[in-house]
């Protein structure tokens, strides 16, 4: 347990460490309002398969669970100004056929066989805004809006209270939500870097839930084309039963080409 | 470097702040405690009346998935308040000091999160009470059962001292990742501060259902030990709980066909029995506390007439067809003062057993 917690005391201590030193700028756009280059792919274990459609505009999708959660995202750059970006990203989710999926008997079911979930779909549609910091990385602000429709009927007990799942299923049962968020990344060298965000969720309108969501992480890339990420997600959360922390380890694979 | 060390500060109480997937129980550990909204503590008695009821987490008699071959799992807001109320009704009727509980829910997603230890408590005479969990996680990956705490109570008119959550054996005839996820039974002991007394202690069980390895038996044997401790330190105990295991001299050791589902294998095919529900190789395992202690039912009562002692039928549309709820004390019940609430048919898959009990002078 004690090597646990040291492990993931380990990355929080570096970050913290390395956060005031820079070298360059981030050349991963994720997280930020920047678009990938015309014709290339990104993807990662826990990022999503992207392609640059042309200059000013970027597709993606979760390739892993498509088939079971159909999932389209689309980013456009609007505005390009003294190295200030802006653009805008929406996304589509048919969440039904995979929550049918684990709404089963035994092993795996994580939500009661009892419940039928409905045709029902999300957008969430975000504001982004990066900047280049005179002490080096760039910030990106961010708001986003998301809003389901045809989840009138879904009960309110197939709920998954977990973390990360909860806040991202809540609009299915709130009908929408809100999130602030920024975003801080830095190389500090050509292959170290950092990439901190933070996140509000505005899960309900009476503000009985709402999440806080930090990651950090260290990131690592022996060539262009490949990044090894390692740090930690926290989340300071409400639930049907109370409010709780949580903090995981993360470790993420990306390439691009 | 000082911010960094807050910033490490801040990060080791996070650390420590996180609640595991599931909760793991030491040996012994304190349960949690309980007070009643409004408390109102009675004078010594010369004699108190005892209840033990396991309450099936307010569930009533619903077709429950996991013990009774129906399809439900989550229960709804009202389903559970109306189970607690008609439970609180029959305790109520009969106003006892002190209730075992069994199958109590505080946190659990089935039972919408209501914390039941605390609303019987405001609902009843009861005034305080301590609560030791048997089924503690975030999430059970299973079934949509989602987050549990289930687990044992004594609620007592009277304060809670000294009380403890005494880990039993756990079950050994499942694999690793069944076992992580599953029960941690218990015995909750405490000490009852009932004025003029010092050594009143409440022990309180729920053993094994399901085990068809020697589980049930290391378990009840690990409670006759606590009792025996209790008994050799010139401390006095009742006792009370649903003990899964039925009387020496029941007539009746099977129940597999009785209980099977329609979906169930054929039973007694290849010596394969139902879970919970063959009693023959076990039926010696409660002789020792018969033996030691005196049950609110002695076996010889009980083997007059058994149909009028059962306390359980897992068919929710059934008659109790056998005794698995049991009273213990190492002084003495009054005479005649036995009751097997049979009537109250709409509270729970099994009946309360109550009993006056002498408080020694």
């Amino acid at each position: 347990m004690r090597i646990f917690q040291f492990l993931l005391i380990l990355p929080i201590t570096f970050n913290i460490l390395i956060a005031a030193d820079n070298y360059q700028s981030a050349t991963w756009v994720d997280g930020s309002a920047s678009i990938i280059e015309k014709g290339q792919w990104e993807v990662g274990l826990f990022n999503p398969l992207s392609f640059g459609l042309t200059e000013m505009i970027q597709i993606s999708t979760h390739p892993i669970v498509f088939l079971q959660m159909p999932n389209v995202a689309v980013k456009k750059q609007w505005i390009t100004l003294n190295g200030h970006i802006l653009s805008s990203k929406h996304s589509l989710y048919y969440p039904t056929p995979l929550l049918n999926l684990i709404a089963k008997e035994g092993i795996g079911g994580f939500i009661s066989p009892e419940f039928e979930i409905p045709a029902m779909i999300s957008t969430i549609n975000e504001i982004i805004i990066s900047k280049p910091l005179n002490l080096g990385g760039i910030l990106s602000l961010k708001l986003a809006i998301a809003f389901s429709m045809g989840s009138t009927d879904l009960d309110q007990r197939t709920s998954i209270d977990l973390p990360l799942v909860y806040q991202r299923l809540s609009v299915y049962h709130n009908d929408h939500y809100t999130k602030l968020g920024a975003d801080y990344k830095n190389n500090f060298s050509k292959k170290i870097g950092i990439a901190i965000d933070i996140d509000y969720f505005r899960l309900s309108n009476d503000n009985k839930h709402t999440a806080f969501e930090h990651k950090g992480l260290i990131t690592y890339s022996k060539k262009k084309s490949r990044q090894i990420l390692i740090g930690y997600k926290y989340i300071s959360a409400d639930y049907p039963f109370g409010s709780q922390q949580h903090l995981f380890p993360i470790i993420d694979l990306r390439w691009k080409w | 470097m000082k911010t960094q060390f807050k910033m490490l500060f801040i990060c080791g109480i996070l650390l420590v702040g996180c609640d595991p997937l599931v909760t793991i129980f030491e040996d012994i550990e304190n349960p949690i405690n309980y007070t009643a909204k409004t408390v109102t503590v009675p004078a010594t008695a010369d004699t108190i009346t005892v209840m033990t009821w396991n309450i099936r987490f307010g569930a009533a008699r619903l077709p429950w998935f996991g013990d009774s071959c129906g399809d439900r799992v989550m229960l709804t807001e009202a389903e559970v308040l109306d189970g607690l109320e008609k439970l609180s009704v029959r305790i109520n009727a009969i106003n006892p000091d002190i209730i075992f509980l069994q199958e109590v829910d505080v946190e659990s997603k089935r039972t919408q999160y209501i914390d039941q230890v605390q609303w019987l408590l405001d609902h009843t005479d009861f005034n305080f009470g301590a609560y030791a969990s048997m089924w503690k996680a975030q999430v059970i990956p299973s079934d949509g059962l989602g987050r549990m705490d289930n687990g044992n109570a004594i609620l007592s008119k009277w304060p809670v001292a000294d009380a403890e959550r005494i880990q039993l054996p756990l079950r050994g005839d499942i694999d690793a990742l069944t076992k992580y996820f599953y029960l941690r039974r218990n015995v909750i002991k405490a000490r009852i501060e009932i004025p003029g007394t010092d050594n009143v202690y409440a022990v309180g069980i729920h053993s094994s259902a399901f085990a068809t390895d020697d589980t049930k038996q290391q378990q009840i044997n690990k409670y006759i030990e606590i009792l025996d401790n209790i008994n050799s330190s010139s401390g006095v105990f009742i006792s009370g709980g649903d003990l899964n295991a039925i009387p020496p001299t029941a007539t009746i050791h099977d129940y597999c066909i009785v209980d099977a589902c329609e979906d169930d294998e054929d039973f007694h095919v290849n010596d394969n029995h139902k879970e919970g529900s063959y009693f023959a190789s076990e039926i010696t395992w409660l002789q020792d506390l018969y033996d030691s202690y005196s049950p609110a039912i002695p076996d010889t009562v009980y083997s007059q007439n058994e149909t009028l002692y059962f306390t359980h039928t897992p068919d929710w549309n059934g008659n109790w067809d056998r005794k698995l709820d049991y009273l213990w004390t190492n002084t003495n019940w009054v005479p005649g003062s036995v009751i097997t609430l049979q009537e109250a048919v709409e509270a729970s898959d099994h009946v309360a057993v109550i009993a006056k009990w002498e408080v020694p002078q």
